[in-house]
């Protein structure tokens, strides 16, 4: 048994994290990780404004929240009108489809469903 | 405010820009980054912070007593103080009102029916996790491994938001050395810590959420009305559920963490590829057992004092670390199963005898597999007779399906098939993905988000280990 607290846990398990090191790792790296959480954050306002309406519609109401509300339902309407949520439809509809697929008569919400 | 959730995603954009923006000042980022962490946990309950700041400001206070103590009977004796005042807060927020239903039942059966105050104590969130690093840095303080913080460091330690109410233990050693210096990304550790937000989010909200909703809930509510099958495939389901859970908040904690510029330690690496039950705690919430090693299990003795002092130590650790998660019989026998499973497996190294043949690894991964799964069984039944109801009709012979889909089944297969995966396999991918351009990584990234977010059922259930 190795005694890890006198050098730190990280030094005896590590932490995965840890990269091997490369030239490209300090060529702007905040810039490039704030880009990607960007690029990220816009994709999925653009493809996903149906779950961002879905959240803002359970907030309390309030004067921040109401006035928030509007344009939130407008942008969801816009995206769909643009036929940008249909990917995640389309997989949910699949997904969907997985979930009610069965071996036999189970019933998850009835207990011993195909029981005599 | 759960982490998979658009609130705390939105929270955290706000601290990611904030903690940079203040990257010019060191102490100025400690600040904004304490504040919001009691921001985070005043989400639950704005009363919690309270208790985390008096913790905090109590436990630097006895830190700072012992380095400056003239003589080593004041530390020692100061250092008993601080650790009996943090064990004193988990025996009252966790203990108490379990303490006083037994102690009730005991009264009732002794024919000495009194009336008991009935304690409805609410429990802090992650009280488990900050009480036991507080009790480390008084430790390690104590036997001079860490010099004693300053306050702002020590309240920042034990609030840090990304491992604050379910671990992982950070220890001073590791959080407070990087605390001293300006924090520094580099697009390695960028990379890396997407891709384990990314793989938390998918083990946490498709595996495990769809598995407790489909297979696992229906199993424990009443198992008497299931077949040996069902339950047989709802105990391994737990089995996923569990590790899908919580090595998912622990990825998801080591991810953020990374991208405000600090480093966690590993807290689960493939713990059901263990051919031992020895091997699956070096593996398996890495955090808590390195800590039962350290301040629990060798402060006892360790295995220093004789064979039979060595197993009673492995049992008695084990059961304090079931006793850790709660307050219940059913975490008493956990402990003990692990404790004593542990100590067996001792005693046969020690004394197997030499022309036997060593158990081939195969055989010792399955086995150790189906202790820990008869182990999650005690874990995750409400109660010790609900436990062993689940164990009795499993021992049924019925063994028809009434629960299991084909979906259920690809999660369960699919959740023990990625302990199979290479080890290096993350920070291989991490290799690659920062050399590629940001937009590219971005819409990679938010389009597997997406994917995610189809395939995850309605609502966020929260993290199991949230509750302790």
């Amino acid at each position: 048994m190795t005694t890890g607290a006198e050098r730190g846990e990280i030094a005896e398990v590590g932490t995965p994290v840890a990269v091997a090191p490369d030239p490209v790792d300090t060529a702007r790296p905040w810039r490039w990780a704030t880009v990607t959480i960007a690029t990220a954050t816009l994709f999925l306002a653009l493809t996903n404004a149906h779950a961002i309406q879905g959240w803002f519609d359970e907030r309390p109401p309030g004067s921040i929240t109401e006035s928030l509300r509007a344009p939130i339902r407008g942008w969801s309407a816009l995206t769909a009108q643009a036929g940008l949520d249909a990917p995640r439809a389309a997989l949910r509809r699949r997904w969907q489809a997985a979930e009610a697929m069965r071996f036999g008569k189970e019933r998850l919400g009835e207990a011993g469903a195909d029981r005599p | 405010m759960l982490f998979p959730t658009l609130g705390f995603a939105l929270f955290f954009l706000v601290v990611y820009l904030m903690a940079w923006a203040l990257k010019g000042s060191n102490e100025w980022r400690k600040i904004a980054l304490l504040l919001a962490s009691w921001f985070f946990y005043g989400a639950w309950d704005p009363r919690f912070v309270a208790l985390l700041f008096a913790s905090g400001l109590g436990n630097w206070a006895i830190g700072q007593g012992i380095v400056r103590a003239r003589t080593p009977g004041t530390a020692k004796a100061l250092l008993a103080i601080g650790v009996a005042g943090n064990l004193g807060i988990l025996a009252w927020f966790k203990y108490a009102g379990f303490f006083f239903e037994q102690l009730s039942a005991l009264l009732h059966a002794l024919g000495a029916s009194r009336d008991l105050p009935l304690l409805q104590v609410i429990l802090p969130v992650g009280v488990s996790f900050f009480t036991f690093q507080a009790i480390s840095y008084l430790v390690d303080v104590r036997k001079r491994r860490v010099p004693a913080a300053g306050l702002l460091d020590l309240l920042l330690l034990m609030s840090f938001f990304p491992h604050l109410v379910a671990g992982p233990i950070v220890r001073a050693s590791d959080l407070l050395p990087q605390f001293r210096e300006s924090p520094r990304l580099t697009r390695g550790a960028v990379a890396a810590a997407l891709l384990l937000i990314l793989w938390g989010l998918f083990k946490k909200a498709v595996i495990a959420s769809q598995l407790a909703a489909d297979l696992v809930d229906p199993a424990f509510f009443d198992p008497a009305s299931r077949s040996g099958f069902d339950l047989l495939i709802g105990a391994y389901g737990y089995a996923v559920q569990i590790y899908c859970d919580f090595s998912a908040y622990s990825d998801m904690a080591i991810g953020l963490a990374a991208l405000i510029g600090y480093r966690f330690p590993r807290n689960f690496d493939q713990p059901y590829r263990a051919a031992s039950l020895q091997d699956f705690w070096r593996r398996w919430h890495i955090s808590l057992s390195s800590w039962l090693r350290d301040y629990l299990y060798i402060p006892l003795g360790g295995s220093r004092r004789g064979a039979a002092r060595t197993y009673l130590n492995l049992f008695l650790t084990m059961l304090l670390g079931g006793l850790w998660h709660g307050a219940s019989w059913g975490f008493v026998i956990w402990g003990a199963l692990h404790g004593g499973w542990l100590a067996i497996e001792r005693f046969w190294t020690r004394n197997r005898p030499a022309n036997w043949p060593a158990t081939p690894h195969w055989l010792g991964v399955i086995v150790t597999f189906h202790i820990v799964v008869l182990g999650w069984v005690f874990f995750r039944a409400p109660d010790l007779g609900a436990a062993f109801g689940y164990l009795g009709a499993l021992a049924t012979t019925d063994w028809r399906n009434t629960l299991v889909t084909p979906l259920s089944l690809a999660l369960v297969v699919g959740g023990l098939a990625i302990h199979a995966l290479p080890v290096a396999t993350l920070p291989a991918l991490a290799a690659r993905v920062r050399c590629w351009p940001a937009p590219a990584v971005g819409l990679a990234l938010g389009a597997l988000i997406l994917i995610v977010d189809a395939m995850r059922p309605e609502g966020v259930a929260p993290f199991i280990y949230y509750q302790f």
